[in-house]
């Protein structure tokens, strides 16, 4: 709680001593007030409050620029927006899910809004292939039947170049896993987010070959990011 | 302002006493410090805010920093994606021009952890309705606001929905709100109230707009604007 004043009449010249108990006092509450100059770790057991209408500006440079917060790993979902690379190729369900209509080469444009200067650690998609695949496994030693879809995730410079800043194939084995909710995590990205002079974005490719089967949904994207202070916006 | 010692130099053992101004330059000093033990209350006054300046700053090392509850109002980008083709189409500016009956779907951006309390929608009915009132068997149902969490498996659930309310048909072919939810401030029953926890990890929100239809439905009705307020009880860190 807030320090009080250990004399709150106040001491006189000639006519007032400090007692131990207010020296002591004293010495108490500099011990646990905040150091404004050095710095330090504290631990308050209570909450501090800021109130009033003066609040707290915050005008440090460098690596203090923004307030700091201890490394963590955030989770956030994508509002699924998006454009299709190739016309009909996937076309939007209810609950803005995306479903797949055609094969095709051609992707699923969908922007992720990260957060400048955190580290991406993965980007999930969770998919739903569509049912009556016969082949078992997808994934046949040939790889002929079926083509994976494919989870890119792509960093856009202000030149319009892109570059893949991670990719996986869905790794599903055999229909019972294929065509029910599974995730396809591009993993280990350790990229650091620059949103100065970037763009990202999800490039999904569905499923292709000879067991084409229209249908798939992607329902989520997510991504997961280590995030160590606030960012304006 | 910041503190500044009661006595530049320092006092020396058996030469300087501390007089009555320099102690009391002490204790008032320290009943103003910031507690970082126990914490507290503190408003700063005039000449404030207190200003961090260098190049350390703070550190929040767990959690994050409360705020006192407040409404956060948003406008939502319309990024949108048809659910029902063609039956919607943005005009000059942006806004949503409906052109035949069906839904449009607007992913809404929430801040994990907060509260979603409210929904406005401004919207205007297309001229040329041929009864008053329109939703008192004017030939036409009303459009609708509907908002849904959809969850991993691509599945929808309905939070809560409501009709546009407007009686007068010159009303429904201006500009006026449709609401869903609360709105804070105000009075309502609890089976209209959205207070809706926002998990951004686990899922995604999104809110449809549903058009008048019936057999006196007309084309041209225009949706200009989402609003959402959210009541936020901390930062978050995106």
């Amino acid at each position: 709680m807030a320090f009080s004043r250990v004399n709150p009449t106040g001491y006189t010249n000639d006519n007032s001593t400090i007692t131990a108990a207010q020296a002591n006092q004293l010495d108490i509450n500099q011990s646990r007030a905040i150091d404004g100059t050095a710095g330090g770790t504290y631990t308050p057991t209570g909450q501090i409050i800021i109130s009033g209408t003066e609040g707290i500006r915050y005008q440090c440079t460098g690596a203090g620029a923004n307030i700091r917060l201890g490394s963590r790993v955030i989770t956030r979902q994508s509002t699924m927006s998006g454009i299709t690379e190739g016309t009909g190729t996937w076309a939007m369900d209810i609950g803005m899910t995306w479903r797949n209509a055609t094969e095709s080469a051609t992707g699923l444009f969908l922007p992720l809004d990260l957060p400048d200067g955190a580290v991406l650690n993965s980007v999930t998609a969770r998919y739903i292939g569509a049912g009556g695949h016969v082949t078992n496994p997808l994934t046949d030693p040939g790889g002929l039947d079926l083509a994976m879809p494919l989870l890119q995730v792509l960093s856009v410079d202000s030149g319009g170049v892109a570059t893949v800043v991670g990719s996986q194939l869905d790794t599903a084995v055999d229909p019972i896993d294929y065509e029910v909710m599974h995730e396809i995590t591009a993993s280990a990205l350790a990229h650091t987010v620059l949103r100065e002079v970037n763009r990202y974005l999800v490039r999904f490719i569905g499923e292709r070959g000879a067991e084409y089967t229209t249908g798939a949904l992607l329902t989520q994207v997510l991504y997961q990011a280590t995030v160590t202070k606030y960012i304006e916006h | 302002m910041t503190f500044v010692r009661a006595k530049i130099g320092g006092w020396v053992d058996n030469v300087d006493p501390i007089s009555a101004v320099q102690a009391n330059q002490l204790t008032v000093n320290s009943s103003r410090a910031i507690d970082g033990t126990s914490g507290g209350e503190y408003a700063p006054k005039a000449e404030g805010p207190i200003v961090f300046t260098g190049t350390q700053g703070l550190e929040i090392t767990t959690g994050n920093i409360e705020l006192n509850p407040r409404y956060v109002i948003r406008n939502q980008e319309f990024e949108v994606t048809f659910f029902n083709p063609g039956s919607w189409a943005p005009d000059l500016g942006n806004n949503y021009q409906n052109l035949v009956l069906g839904s449009v779907s607007f992913p809404l951006k929430l801040p994990h952890g907060q509260v979603l309390t409210f929904i406005e929608a401004r919207f205007k009915g297309a001229a040329g309705h041929g009864f008053d009132p329109v939703n008192l068997g004017g030939g036409i149902t009303m459009p609708r606001l509907t908002l849904w969490s959809v969850d991993s498996s691509g599945i929808s659930t309905l939070i809560l929905s409501k009709d546009d309310n407007v009686i007068v048909q010159s009303e429904y072919e201006s500009f006026h709100t449709m609401t869903l939810g609360i709105r804070p401030g105000f009075a309502g029953v609890i089976s209209e109230a959205i207070n809706l926890t926002i998990d951004a990890e686990e899922n995604r929100y999104v809110l449809s707009v549903l058009s008048e239809g019936g057999a006196d439905f007309q084309a041209g009705s225009i949706l200009a604007s989402i609003t959402h307020y959210t009541t936020c009880t901390s930062y978050v860190e995106h």
